[in-house]
């Protein structure tokens, strides 16, 4: 008798087939090469990790990066959304801040972190850059879901005198939620990715980026990757948990019952 | 409650649609019949106050439901709650939904999921639940097969007494089924006599169509 096996099972050993595969292309590559100190195996990898992992001064860093790059999110979104609802309503706001939000956007990362250690320090970097990396994503995508709500459907919440917030939950907010969604998962990898690098360059104290910055000064590929890796698993991580609440409460609120 | 409309210009770019058009919808029903582009449906989105008239007066339309020429739901939530979403007060409307012929299974599903005479039948009884003196209901019968038409048609006219309602319609038949007064619509509309047929109306014989 055959046993059937479900699609999750049948995709997580696809998925562990395929990292064996990269990790095993990746350690043959480091002994093809065979100089651990330019392109480090897997094993020297794993080891960094390990002596990484019980540091506390790794945990500070960690903690350090996490509160700016997410205070710099959550501020952006906060701005950008109100910001894409003001424009919505007054054209000439609109205008006026189009100009704007392209500079920031085409704007060299670089630029900004020398402009912005000039002007703050490097303490709160990390949390700008963010914010000024993720403000026009969040901004332009918002605006287009508010613009692309379903004229139709908002003539009809006139015509029957639907109140503004019942209008709002369930005509405009299923409108909107799709383009803000993709906008969070944009913006969130792009946050982490410019806000270390931000911290590289600023040598923020207390910071995964100063951390890759020392790894850099001292040859130490191993602890390099290891903190890519910290860095790219925190951020999926934060990605998966903040894309999963938003889509949780915005759910809850369009599909609810009319009461 | 009657609207009232008064000396109504109204031309969208360079057509006039109306030029001094003036008449009276009294409570009952009046059919809005003419060829496409005669201004029918221009005519329910000015009552509306969708649009804006370059001239003359509307009153009497502080009150309505509509049925527009698409559903227009919110294709998210079931039929019960797109129907909550317009009443002032709590009401059952699983009655109403039942009465066109809709079940329990379907009015549980999102809208999404009905078919496109479903769907027409979640936006009529919207209309008619909403509760309010005027509707004006834009080819409401549109993607209804016989049986379910004259089951709908009965259930308009159960639940119509008192009030006033505006039915655009191709089908002149419609007319006699809901016992309705007429007007017809042409170029340029000026006059707005509407003319009464008064035909005697039974709904149990509708019904058996």
């Amino acid at each position: 008798m055959r046993r059937s096996t479900s699609p999750s099972k049948n995709k997580a050993v696809v998925t562990i087939a395929v990292a064996l595969f990269w990790l095993g292309v990746w350690q043959t590559a480091s002994v093809l090469i065979g100089e651990e100190l330019f392109f480090s195996s897997p094993v020297a990898v794993f080891k960094a990790l390990r002596v990484i992992l019980r540091q506390p001064s790794f945990y500070k860093a960690l903690w350090g990066s996490f509160s700016r790059i997410s205070t710099g999110f959550v501020s952006a979104v906060a701005v950008g959304v109100i910001f894409a609802v003001l424009c919505s309503k007054f054209k000439l706001l609109r205008t006026l801040m189009s100009p704007l939000f392209t500079v920031i956007r085409s704007t060299p990362v670089a630029s900004f972190v020398i402009l912005v250690i000039i002007m703050l320090g490097s303490e709160r970097l990390a949390a700008v850059i963010s914010f000024l990396m993720v403000l026009p994503v969040i901004y332009s995508n918002t605006l287009a879901g508010i613009d692309n709500t379903d004229k139709a459907l908002l003539e009809m919440a006139k015509v029957f005198g639907i109140g503004a917030f019942k209008t709002f939950r369930y005509i405009r907010l299923p409108a909107i939620m799709p383009f803000f969604l993709s906008a969070c998962s944009v913006s969130l990898g792009l946050c982490w990715k410019s806000g270390v690098a931000a911290e590289v360059i600023g040598i923020t104290g207390n910071s995964l980026g100063k951390l890759l910055y020392e790894s850099k000064i001292y040859y130490s590929t191993a602890e390099l990757f290891a903190y890519t890796f910290v860095i790219v698993s925190v951020s999926f991580v934060f990605e998966k948990a903040v894309i999963r609440a938003i889509k949780s409460l915005s759910a809850k609120a369009v599909e609810g019952s009319v009461k | 409650m009657s609207i009232i409309i008064d000396n109504l210009h109204f031309a969208y770019r360079d057509k006039v649609i109306f030029d001094g058009f003036s008449t009276v919808f009294d409570s009952g029903i009046t059919c809005l019949i003419g060829r496409s582009g005669s201004g029918k449906t221009t005519l329910l989105r000015l009552i509306m106050r969708l649009e804006k008239p370059q001239s003359g007066k509307i009153t009497g339309n502080d009150s309505i439901a509509a049925v527009f020429q698409e559903d227009r739901l919110c294709e998210q939530l079931n039929a019960v709650d797109n129907i909550r979403l317009v009443l002032r007060e709590k009401a059952d409307v699983s009655a109403h939904l039942a009465e066109v012929m809709l079940s329990d299974g379907d009015i549980a599903k999102p809208v999404s999921e009905l078919s496109g005479g479903m769907k027409r039948r979640v936006a009529l009884v919207r209309a008619v639940a909403s509760n309010r003196n005027t509707l004006l209901l834009d080819e409401p019968f549109k993607g209804l097969d016989e049986n379910t038409k004259s089951a709908v048609i009965a259930y308009l006219l159960r639940h119509i007494e008192g009030k006033t309602a505006v039915v655009v319609t191709h089908d002149p038949e419609d007319i006699i089924l809901l016992g309705a007064k007429s007007l017809s619509l042409s170029d340029r509309q000026t006059n707005g006599e509407i003319s009464s047929h008064h035909f005697p109306v039974n709904t149990a014989e509708i019904q058996k169509i």
